[in-house]
C-alpha cells in the first residue's frame, strides 16, 4: 500500500440515475471528496473525520437535491452547488412581468463542521432553497454559531467573528451561503450609506 | 486702453472657459463650490469690462439681467488697475499684478427623510485555483450582493446643517509675451453628519484624506491658453443643474494641465447666430479622483499611472452654449493578484463622453407681452461611459470594473441624463427644477467555483432618478434665501448564474433651506 493511500482518502461520488442516495464515510488524516450527481433527484450523506477534510459537490438534479455533510478535523472545507436545470419559465406564482429564467426543484443542504478552521460555501438555485450551517471552532470562546438561511425574499446578512466571516444571500431562486476563515475572506461594501 | 481691454478679455476667457456659460452674466443665483468661485470671478471681470459700456450692453440682451449684488469693493485702489472707475481690482505692490478679492458665506439646514437605502457588498468566493504553491483554495470568484440597508435604528440620515463659505482671489498681469492669470478659491466646506451610532459629528471636506486639499476648490495659473493647477475638469459642463442638490452630471475640480484654443467671431449665419465663438481644449487630469473601485473586485494600484486625457469642444453665442467632451481613463487592476500572486495584472482603458447644452431666453421674445420681464434658461446633458463611472456624476453605487480570478477585466457601463430649468419671475425671485436619471451595469465573467460544470457569474443593474425643485429670493445687499425639496429613487437588480434576482427599490424625500451673503 502506498504512502498516499495511507494518508489520504479520496471519494468520488458520481451518479446519474434518479432518486439516488449516496452515503460515504472518510476517516483518513486527509480526506478529499468530490460529489457529482444529476438526474431527477440526488442525495448525499458524507462524514469526514481527519486533520484536513475537503468536500466539493455539485448536484444538478432538477427536482430535489439534498446534501448532509459532517466534517470533524483541524481544517474543514466544504463547497457545494445545488443547481437544477432552468425551467425557462416560472408558473408557480404571480407574474411580475420580469423576464429571465427561473430554476426549479428543491434544494437542501446541511453542513456541520468541527475544527480550528472551518469554511463552507453553499450555492443553491431552485424553487425552494434551504441551507443550514453549524460550525464549532475550538478557537475563541468555543461557542457554536448556528445560522439558518431564509428560504425566500431578497435578503443579505453577514456576520463577522474572529473565526471568520459568514455571508448569506437569497434572492428569488438563488441562495448563497459562504463561510470563510480570515485567510480566505475578501469582502467590501459600497453604495450610498447616508 | 486697448491693452487693458485685452487683458480683461483674456481673463474673462480664462474664467469663462472653466465656467462655460457663466461667462455670460446671470443673476446672483445660489451657487455652491466651484460654480460660485467661477461666478464671482466672472462677475468681477464683467465689471471690469464696464470700461466699455457698449460692450457690456451687447453681452446682456439675450440673457437674464444681472442683479446688482451688494457692493463689494473689498479693497479700493487707484492707479493702473482702476479702469474707468472700476474699483474691484487693486494694484499688488512690486509684482505689477492687478488683483481682486471676493467671497461669500452660505449656510444651509436640511433634513433627509431616508429610512433605508441600497447598499452593495462584494466578495471573492473561495475556489480552487493554481498558485505558486500549486492547486489550493483562494479568494477567487467575483460576487456582488445588493441589499436594502435599513437606516432606522442606526440611522445616519436626519437633519443636518453646514456651510459653503469661500474666498476668491484673482489676479492678472500683462507681459510682453502674453497675459498671466492667477485664480485661487478656498474656503470652509463643512456639514454635520450622523455616524452609524446616531451621533452627530461635524465633517470637513477632504479629498484623498487631506483636509487642506478639501479646503481648496481651485488654484491655478494661466499663461495664454495654458493653465496649470487645480481647475475644473474639461469634461464637465458648467454645473449640475440650477438647483442646490445636483443632478446626475459630473462637475469636479482636479489637478490638471490644460490648453485651450479659442476661435472668436465665427462668421457662420451671422444674422441667425451673431457673435458665434468656439473653443477647443485638451487636458491631462488627475486619474485618482476618477477611480471607482471597491477594493475587492476592482483595485487600482497606488500611484498615478497615466493621467486621464480629456478633450472638449464648445460652441457658443450669448444665448446658448453647446458642449461636447470625451475622456480616456486608464484601468490598472491589481485585485486578482492581491489574492493570488500567481495571477497577472492586467490593464485597459475606460472612456466617457458627454453632450450638453444651455439656452437662455426672454419670455416676451417667445410669447409676446404676456411674458413680461420673465426670463428662462434650460440646460441638458447626456453622458455615457464604459469603465469610468465617475464621469457620470452619480452616487458611489457602481464600480469601474470587475476583474476575474485570473485578472481579466470586465468593464462596467452606464449612462446618465440631466435636465434643468430656471425661471426668473421677477428681478429678485426665481424658481428652478432639475430632473436626472442614470443606469449602470456591472458584471463578471462566468467562472467555475471549483471543478464543476456550472460557471458562476453575476450581472447587476443599478438605476436612479431624482427630481429637485427650488425657489430663491434675493433680499438685496447681497443676501439670498432659498428653499428646496427633492425626491430620490434608486433600484438594483441582478442575475446570478443566468437566474434572475429580486429587485430592490428605495425612495426618499429631502428638504433644504439656505441663505447666502456675498461680499
Amino acid at each position: 500500500m502506498s504512502r498516499t493511500s495511507l494518508l489520504a482518502a479520496i471519494f468520488l461520488l458520481s451518479v446519474m440515475n434518479s432518486a439516488f442516495a449516496q452515503m460515504a464515510t472518510q476517516s483518513a488524516p486527509f480526506n478529499f471528496a468530490i460529489g457529482i450527481s444529476s438526474g431527477s433527484q440526488s442525495s448525499i450523506d458524507l462524514s469526514q473525520s481527519g486533520f484536513v477534510n475537503v468536500y466539493y459537490g455539485i448536484q444538478d438534479s432538477n427536482q430535489a437535491n439534498q446534501a448532509v455533510i459532517s466534517q470533524n478535523g483541524l481544517n474543514n472545507y466544504s463547497q457545494m452547488q445545488q443547481v437544477g436545470d432552468s425551467t425557462g419559465a416560472f408558473n408557480g406564482g404571480p407574474s411580475d412581468g420580469r423576464e429571465g429564467p427561473r430554476y426549479g426543484g428543491q434544494n437542501y443542504a446541511a453542513v456541520t463542521q468541527n475544527g480550528v478552521e472551518n469554511s463552507s460555501q453553499i450555492l443553491q438555485m431552485g424553487g425552494t432553497n434551504v441551507a443550514a450551517v453549524a460550525q464549532n471552532s475550538h478557537v475563541g470562546n468555543g461557542s457554536t454559531p448556528r445560522v439558518l438561511v431564509p428560504t425566500d425574499g431578497p435578503i443579505y446578512q453577514s456576520y463577522q467573528t474572529p473565526e471568520g466571516y459568514l455571508s448569506l444571500f437569497t434572492t428569488d431562486s438563488m441562495s448563497l451561503a459562504v463561510w470563510t476563515p480570515p485567510g480566505l475572506t475578501a469582502t467590501s461594501n459600497f453604495g450610498r450609506m447616508h | 486702453m486697448k491693452t487693458r481691454t485685452k487683458i480683461v478679455a483674456s481673463f474673462a476667457c480664462a474664467a469663462g472657459i472653466a465656467g462655460a456659460s457663466t461667462a455670460l452674466a446671470q443673476p446672483a443665483s445660489f451657487d455652491k463650490g466651484v460654480d460660485a468661485s467661477i461666478l464671482e470671478a466672472t462677475r468681477a471681470i464683467e465689471e471690469l469690462n464696464a470700461a466699455s459700456k457698449t460692450r457690456v450692453k451687447e453681452k446682456q440682451p439675450a440673457n437674464q439681467p444681472a442683479v446688482r449684488a451688494a457692493p463689494r469693493p473689498v479693497i479700493r485702489m487707484t492707479g493702473p488697475c482702476n479702469l474707468n472707475g472700476n474699483t474691484q481690482f487693486f494694484q499688488i505692490p512690486y509684482i505689477g499684478f492687478c488683483g481682486a478679492v471676493h467671497g461669500s458665506f452660505t449656510g444651509f439646514l436640511g433634513k433627509d427623510f431616508a429610512t433605508e437605502d441600497i447598499a452593495f457588498t462584494t466578495q471573492r468566493l473561495p475556489a480552487f485555483r493554481y498558485g505558486w504553491r500549486g492547486l489550493g483554495l483562494s479568494a477567487a470568484v467575483p460576487m456582488l450582493y445588493y441589499w436594502k440597508n435599513p437606516l432606522v435604528g442606526k440611522t445616519t440620515s436626519g437633519a443636518y446643517t453646514g456651510t459653503y463659505s469661500m474666498v476668491n482671489f484673482l489676479a492678472f498681469r500683462n507681459t510682453d509675451y502674453g497675459t498671466i492669470s492667477v485664480f485661487i478659491n478656498a474656503g470652509l466646506f463643512a456639514r454635520t453628519e450622523k455616524n452609524y451610532e446616531g451621533e452627530t459629528r461635524i465633517t470637513l471636506n477632504q479629498i484623498n484624506g487631506h483636509y487642506w486639499r478639501g479646503a481648496f476648490d481651485q488654484a491655478w495659473v494661466q499663461f495664454g491658453g495654458l493653465r496649470v493647477g487645480l481647475q475644473p475638469s474639461l469634461f464637465s459642463f458648467s454645473r449640475t443643474g440650477y438647483t442646490f442638490m445636483p443632478g446626475y452630471a459630473s462637475y469636479m475640480t482636479t489637478p490638471a494641465v490644460s490648453y485651450t484654443h479659442r476661435i472668436e467671431n465665427i462668421n457662420v449665419l451671422p444674422d441667425l447666430l451673431p457673435r458665434l465663438g468656439a473653443s477647443i481644449s485638451v487636458s491631462a487630469e488627475d486619474p485618482t479622483l476618477r477611480r471607482y473601485p471597491d477594493g475587492v473586485l476592482s483595485r487600482y494600484p497606488t500611484g498615478m499611472g497615466y493621467p486621464d486625457f480629456v478633450a472638449q469642444l464648445r460652441v457658443g453665442a450669448p444665448a446658448f452654449v453647446v458642449h461636447a467632451s470625451g475622456a480616456m481613463h486608464e484601468i490598472r487592476d491589481v485585485s486578482a493578484n492581491a489574492y493570488n500572486s500567481f495571477m497577472p495584472k492586467y490593464s485597459t482603458w475606460g472612456w466617457a463622453a458627454q453632450l450638453a447644452g444651455e439656452y437662455r431666453w426672454k419670455w416676451s421674445g417667445l410669447v409676446g407681452p404676456i411674458g413680461g420681464e420673465m426670463y428662462g434658461k434650460a440646460m441638458l446633458s447626456a453622458t455615457a461611459t464604459q469603465g469610468a463611472l465617475s464621469y457620470l456624476g452619480i452616487p458611489y453605487m457602481s464600480i469601474d470594473y470587475v476583474s476575474s480570478s485570473t485578472g481579466t477585466i470586465q468593464r462596467s457601463s452606464g449612462q446618465a441624463i440631466m435636465g434643468s430649468y430656471e425661471h426668473l419671475w421677477t428681478p429678485v425671485f426665481k424658481t428652478s427644477i432639475t430632473g436626472a436619471a442614470f443606469q449602470t451595469f456591472m458584471g463578471s465573467a462566468p467562472e467555475f467555483l471549483g471543478f464543476g460544470n456550472v460557471a458562476f457569474g453575476f450581472n447587476t443593474q443599478v438605476r436612479g432618478q431624482r427630481v429637485v425643485g427650488n425657489a430663491e429670493y434675493w433680499a438685496g445687499e447681497g443676501w439670498a434665501f432659498g428653499l428646496e425639496g427633492g425626491w430620490t429613487w434608486s433600484q438594483a437588480n441582478g442575475q446570478y448564474l443566468g437566474g434572475r434576482g429580486l429587485p430592490v427599490a428605495v425612495n426618499f424625500p429631502n428638504v433644504l433651506t439656505y441663505m447666502r451673503k456675498a461680499f
